[in-house]
């Protein structure tokens, strides 16, 4: 495959293009995806718009059209996990440790963990561009941000170099316009540095991998948090990835898989969402036509 | 006005009030019992209450307003299942070679590892 990658929005990000002649192109718009994602989403950034709105809770505040995307985005899909994937839970995410960009934080730097009532996803309104939220919420929507990054990152690609995308930014997946002949090839692993556990090929929509194996800094402490404890979720999967008809979705389900725990492959299988699932011993349990692993020859 | 006369009007008005008194309350039994339709409430079951916060710094005083309207996007209704299933592919060479890992910006040639999803 013919791509380009680079370091963004704290992870590394890449393009794929079905065309080598459009790769330039594709990444250029790639580009100006995730630095428009970046200046409205970041909880790292002081000047990023979501710092701003947080700082602001309890009085209505006037949002650009992109934000006001990404908050319905993951308004959304706080109700279509019941609750599981939270964008109310900023505090929750300090509390844990994780109050800075990632790179900066040190192992042993976070103080103990403790449970925090989420104010919970019910609490945001947001209608005609005005959002509203009570005092005290902070809003982290690193849960569904970057997959909506991968998706509008992918579709923008894909109109400006005319030709098929895949857009990988740290481990969300997300392809648009025509796929090569046989699909584009992907891997599947604990870490989207690889290496991949297993290869499969996907046609269009997106993969998103949620893993509580990376971006831990300490025992216990990773990004994944359960919105009813108020903490990192409990020991149950390694690892979750999801095929869906968008990369937002497949992030929503793996991540509300993390944090649903042993219920995860019922929930999944209600929603016909292929999913591979590895617990912390390594078993994998597969779920609706994801595909069984083909083994080196 | 003799005293009977008067006997039979304060019936009358005593009549009355019952009357009134009755009426309102049937009045009232039939709204609770339209309005306890048109607008659902919790279904019965018990649920287990958050734990409460710890010793926290902060006190702001959180007031959850009622659900709101989420803006219908793209298959809002569901999570999307893919267009069609992923499929098996023959494993490749994963490892990222060494020289990707240090260098920030730079193209990917052909016949290379395939991006990876994993945790980040």
């Amino acid at each position: 495959m013919n791509g380009a990658r680079w370091e963004a929005l704290g992870t590394t990000a890449s393009v794929y293009v079905a065309d080598a002649a459009a790769l330039d192109a594709a990444r250029a718009a790639v580009e100006a995806e995730l630095a428009a994602i970046d200046a409205s989403c970041s909880r790292f950034r002081d000047d990023a718009e979501l710092e701003h709105v947080n700082a602001a809770a309890g009085a209505p505040k006037r949002v650009t059209p992109l934000l006001e995307e990404a908050i319905t985005v993951a308004l959304r899909a706080a109700r279509l996990s019941d609750g599981m994937v939270d964008p109310t839970i900023g505090e929750a995410l300090i509390l844990a440790g994780y109050d800075r960009d990632f790179a900066a934080i040190r192992r042993g730097d976070a103080p103990p963990l403790r449970a925090i009532t989420v104010p919970g996803w019910r609490a945001v309104r947001i209608h005609n561009g005005v959002l509203t939220m009570p005092r005290g919420v902070r809003l982290d929507l690193g849960a569904t941000a970057k997959a909506l990054a991968a998706d509008r990152a992918a579709s923008a690609a894909a109109r400006a170099a005319n030709t098929g995308v895949l857009v990988n930014l740290g481990g969300d997946i997300a392809v648009a316009g025509a796929a090569p002949a046989h699909g584009w090839t992907v891997g599947i692993g604990d870490d989207h540095r690889g290496p991949a556990d297993q290869t499969i090929t996907i046609r269009s929509g997106g993969v998103a991998t949620s893993s509580t194996a990376v971006r831990t800094w300490g025992p216990g402490r990773h990004h994944i948090i359960d919105p009813r404890t108020g903490m990192p979720t409990a020991p149950h999967w390694r690892t979750v990835s999801v095929a869906a008809g968008s990369c937002v979705d497949a992030n929503t389900a793996s991540t509300a898989a993390v944090v649903l725990g042993a219920q995860a492959p019922r929930w999944l299988s209600e929603r016909n969402l292929p999913a591979r699932l590895v617990a912390h011993d390594g078993a994998v349990t597969t779920i609706a036509d994801w595909p069984q692993e083909l083994l080196a020859a | 006005m003799g005293s009977t006369q008067r006997d039979r009007l304060v019936q009358g008005v005593r009549a009355a009030r019952w009357t009134a008194g009755l009426g309102a309350a049937g009045l009232t039994a039939a709204f609770s019992v339209a309005a306890a339709h048109a607008f659902k409430g919790h279904d019965g079951r018990k649920t287990t209450a958050a734990p409460t916060r710890a010793t926290t710094t902060t006190t702001h005083k959180v007031t959850v307003p009622g659900p709101d309207r989420v803006p219908a996007i793209a298959g809002g209704g569901a999570l999307q299942p893919p267009q069609s299933a992923p499929q098996s592919a023959p494993p490749q060479q994963q490892q990222v070679p060494q020289q990707q890992q240090q260098a920030p910006q730079q193209q990917v040639p052909q016949q290379q590892a395939p991006p990876v999803s994993g945790g980040s």
